[in-house]
């Protein structure tokens, strides 16, 4: 087979993070209705969600630049 | 004005965490995207849509956090001098800030819940990217660390790849997480 160890590995990782924040913007645009009362409840949970959301999206980029890279020829795994 | 800087725990805690999500953005925005003969410069200078929404959240503590983050990316792991190091470290600063001041004196609502919203974010970052090009590459050109022709180069994709990383990531964050942020005590629109 063409693909290599590493590129397998790395791929199937990407592949899993990619559906751990698929499934955590579905659970969260399906709890968003109880955002506030959680918020009022828990002030810390704000700042939790907030940062957690801009964590994803940087991981989207990083995924997505590391896929260019090969996909342009810069890096071969 | 970004209300008074109170210092605290959560002062450190967003300072801290926009550090951390920028630092490796910033690294590999300079390995993905160089400029050839600008040290430590990016086609695509993608920490800044982060850096620049929790700014317009946070005020100051967010643009310290894109500040500490770039001026780390730029130095140690480059191998830069310190005057690479604190001359883009201080240009990351300087931008979010004058996005910031646009967005107090044009009063808009950083949720862009209106037209006028979105033309003076849009505004804001073009200015703001300017003012870090011409900042960053001013000094490098007095320095002597480039020669008058990257002048323009630098100035020229500062102010494309900024203007096009802040507003393709920071739009959409502004648009959906904002009306969660404000809830926060330290959200400075209130």
């Amino acid at each position: 087979m063409g693909l290599s160890y590493t590129a397998f590995y790395v791929l199937t990782f990407f592949a899993l993070t990619a559906v751990t924040i698929f499934v955590d913007f579905i659970s969260m645009r399906v709890l968003k209705k109880h955002f506030s009362e959680v918020i009022s409840e828990k002030p810390i949970f704000l700042y939790v969600m907030v940062f957690k959301t801009l964590a994803e999206v940087a991981l989207l980029w990083l995924i997505v630049a590391f896929i260019g890279q090969i996909w342009m020829g810069w890096i071969q795994i | 004005m970004a209300s008074a800087p109170v210092f605290g725990i959560r002062q450190i805690a967003v300072t801290a965490i926009t550090a951390g999500l920028c630092l490796p953005l910033a690294l590999f925005a300079i390995i993905l995207v160089p400029i050839p003969g600008l040290p430590a410069a990016s086609g695509f200078w993608i920490p800044a849509g982060f850096y620049f929404v929790m700014t317009l959240w946070f005020g100051v503590w967010g643009a310290l956090g894109g500040h500490i983050a770039t001026t780390i990316a730029m130095g140690y792991f480059f191998g830069y001098t310190l005057h690479i190091w604190m001359d883009g470290g201080l240009g990351d600063f300087i931008a979010p800030i004058v996005a910031l001041v646009i967005f107090k004196l044009l009063r808009a609502n950083p949720e862009l819940k209106e037209k006028r919203d979105y033309a003076v974010w849009i505004v804001s970052v073009m200015i703001a990217s300017l003012v870090c090009g011409l900042w960053v590459h001013t000094v490098h050109l007095l320095f002597g660390i480039i020669t008058w022709p990257f002048w323009w180069v630098g100035v020229l994709t500062y102010f494309i790849g900024d203007t096009l990383a802040i507003l393709i990531v920071g739009t959409p964050l502004l648009k959906t997480l904002t009306e969660y942020v404000k809830q926060s005590p330290m959200y400075i629109w209130k």
